[in-house]
């Protein structure tokens, strides 16, 4: 914690040091959220790609009180979010585009994928976009119910409701009664 | 294969495991090298990023706020021969900071006034060099210059990492997060705004985003000696911070500076990087099984330390696994132990156990290295923490 203090004091002073200790600290993990909200590892990096900068600009006027961390990841949460709205304006839905992936990366692509995990990606990529995201920030951002709650701007209840919802249904696709 | 009513669990595993991503060297390029040239474009747009913000920004943040006090605690020790003449009060604070890259001991004490509750935050002692920090529920941290470590009230080593002071800071630099340091003009420049029989008084007004909580800072140093006595920020709503500073080396405590040794791991074991899991026993940690870890992604930081993404399951003695923590893995840096915490693997609290029975798993790993070039050893401490803790 105290490393973090002192990462924000000199990130808002200009430390390019210190940019450099926060990307390095937190760069795979929002790389894996970012993955786990787009399920494009193209989109993924542009998203973590477009935080970082912003955050780097920001240096001078940053003024962050809570956890460095959590402020990040909800920086991507929400360009994820962006991304996600602007291509449900494209004739292509993500979710279709996404299956694509998978096929298009070369041998040193970092995402590992087994098929069960691409069933389960396809699976996801299907739910309504709120019980979506609330299943990704909480089995792979493991984030409290209350913390996403926030972060979508309604009640935990919601949420949990959400959560539930989207396993329910995340089950019936996987067991093939829905039509996918 | 079909998902039973259970679907969480059976989702969870194989989801964690393979949606894991990581940078490779190009990807570092492009985000890194934009990010930093983001950067340095911001630092032209605006020039003035040393101004009030400085000022602001020292008295938030208690780091801060200990480093402004360590300064002026630095400028008490060479107050002795730096009497207050009749300049003293044009004295500007840039004088004060500069004496006190000249000081050897510095002590001081953090609190916090909550409503009617006064809050002993953190003490700490600095003297030749070497660093200890009493924190809360008795946790203390040593830093020897060369590698700082924490233990918790157990004595138990929960922290292990380079110094503070690598890279040749000072105190006040690495307690400031290098904002008090001699550079920062607008801020040397400020005059005290009461001159008393005794003492000096220089104020700082919040800035316009920290004026909402903020009602003002006002720092005391002593006249003759130019020694700080005291940091003191008032919050809109009634309560206030305050940092006491003094330089008596005699109030240092016993355990200064006798950092105890690292008790001995609960379990170790030899594991291949990019290999298969490993499973570990614990021993001597009531309530504790055995952990599974992985080790895998290995990668270097700018001073080419070897880093890993560490994954680590623990099973209780009932049984239970744990959630992996955090959501995929720890990023862990070799010889470097940290902090970490984990609960039950489904539920918002350390309750939510199959048993409902509350655990709280605290463990620290670290990773050493082997002769072999991909095998390492990773060591666990780890204890399950009580309720009222």
């Amino acid at each position: 914690m105290i490393e973090d203090e002192l990462l924000k004091l000199r990130f808002k002073c200009g430390s390019s040091e210190a940019l450099r200790r926060i990307y390095e600290k937190y760069l795979n993990s929002l790389l894996t959220l970012a993955m786990a909200l787009l399920n494009d590892v193209n989109a993924a990096e542009d998203v973590v790609h477009d935080v970082f900068v912003s955050f780097a600009k920001s240096t001078g006027d940053f003024k962050l009180r809570g956890s460095l961390k959590s402020y990040l990841a909800t920086c991507v949460i929400n360009r994820a979010r962006d991304r996600i709205r602007t291509n449900k304006r494209q004739p292509v839905r993500l979710a279709e585009s996404d299956l694509m992936m998978s096929e298009s990366n070369g041998p040193e692509e970092s995402v590992i994928f087994n098929e069960e995990t691409r069933r389960l990606n396809q699976a996801i990529a299907k739910l309504p976009d709120e019980q979506r995201e609330v299943i990704i920030l909480r089995l792979n951002g493991q984030m409290k119910f209350k913390e996403i709650a926030r972060l979508q701007g309604v009640s935990a209840n919601t949420i949990q409701g959400r959560y539930r919802y989207g396993l329910n249904k995340l089950r019936s696709i996987l067991n093939g009664k829905v039509e996918e | 294969m079909r998902y039973p009513r259970n679907i969480e669990r059976s989702i969870k595993k194989p989801y964690l495991e393979n949606i894991e991503v990581s940078a490779d060297a190009e990807m570092d390029e492009r985000i890194l090298c934009d990010a930093l040239a983001a950067m340095e474009e911001s630092k032209k747009v605006s020039p003035a990023l040393a101004g009030p913000n400085i000022r602001r920004t020292i008295m938030k943040s208690p780091i801060i706020k200990l480093a402004a006090a360590a300064l002026i605690i630095t400028a008490v020790l060479l107050g002795a021969k730096f009497v207050g003449g009749p300049d003293v009060a044009n004295v500007a604070w840039g004088d004060v900071i500069r004496q006190t890259a000249q000081v050897d001991y510095v002590h001081c004490y953090y609190f916090k006034n909550r409503g009617n509750d006064f809050i002993k935050h953190f003490e700490a002692w600095y003297d030749q060099d070497k660093l200890v920090l009493r924190g809360v529920k008795a946790s203390m941290t040593y830093d020897d210059g060369q590698t700082q470590q924490t233990f918790d009230e157990q004595g138990r080593r929960t922290v292990k990492k380079p110094s503070f002071f690598a890279g040749g800071l000072t105190f006040f630099e690495v307690f400031s997060g290098g904002l008090l340091s001699d550079k920062n003009e607008q801020l040397n420049q400020q005059t005290p705004t009461d001159v008393g029989n005794d003492f000096l008084i220089y104020q700082f007004d919040p800035s316009t985003d920290e004026s909402d909580f903020i009602e003002s800072i006002f720092i005391t140093v002593g006249k003759n000696s130019l020694l700080p006595v005291q940091v003191k920020v008032y919050h809109k709503d009634g309560d206030y911070d305050l940092i006491i500073f003094d330089y008596e080396a005699p109030e240092k405590p016993p355990e200064f500076f006798e950092p105890p040794m690292a008790a001995s791991a609960n379990g170790q074991s030899e594991v291949v990087l990019d290999g298969e899991k490993v499973v570990i026993d614990i021993e001597g940690s009531p309530g504790l099984k055995q952990a599974i870890v992985r080790l895998h992604n290995k990668s270097y930081d700018s001073d080419d330390v070897p880093t890993f993404s560490l994954e680590v399951v623990f099973i209780v003695e009932e049984g239970f696994r744990s959630m992996v923590y955090p959501p995929n893995f720890i990023r862990v840096k070799l010889n470097e132990a940290m902090q970490c915490g984990v609960g039950p693997p489904t539920g918002d609290s350390f309750d939510d156990w199959p048993d409902g029975k509350y655990r709280n798993i605290r463990f620290s790993p670290l990773v050493k290295s082997t002769d072999r070039e991909d095998t390492y050893i990773v060591e666990i401490r780890c204890w399950l923490r009580p309720k009222d803790d």
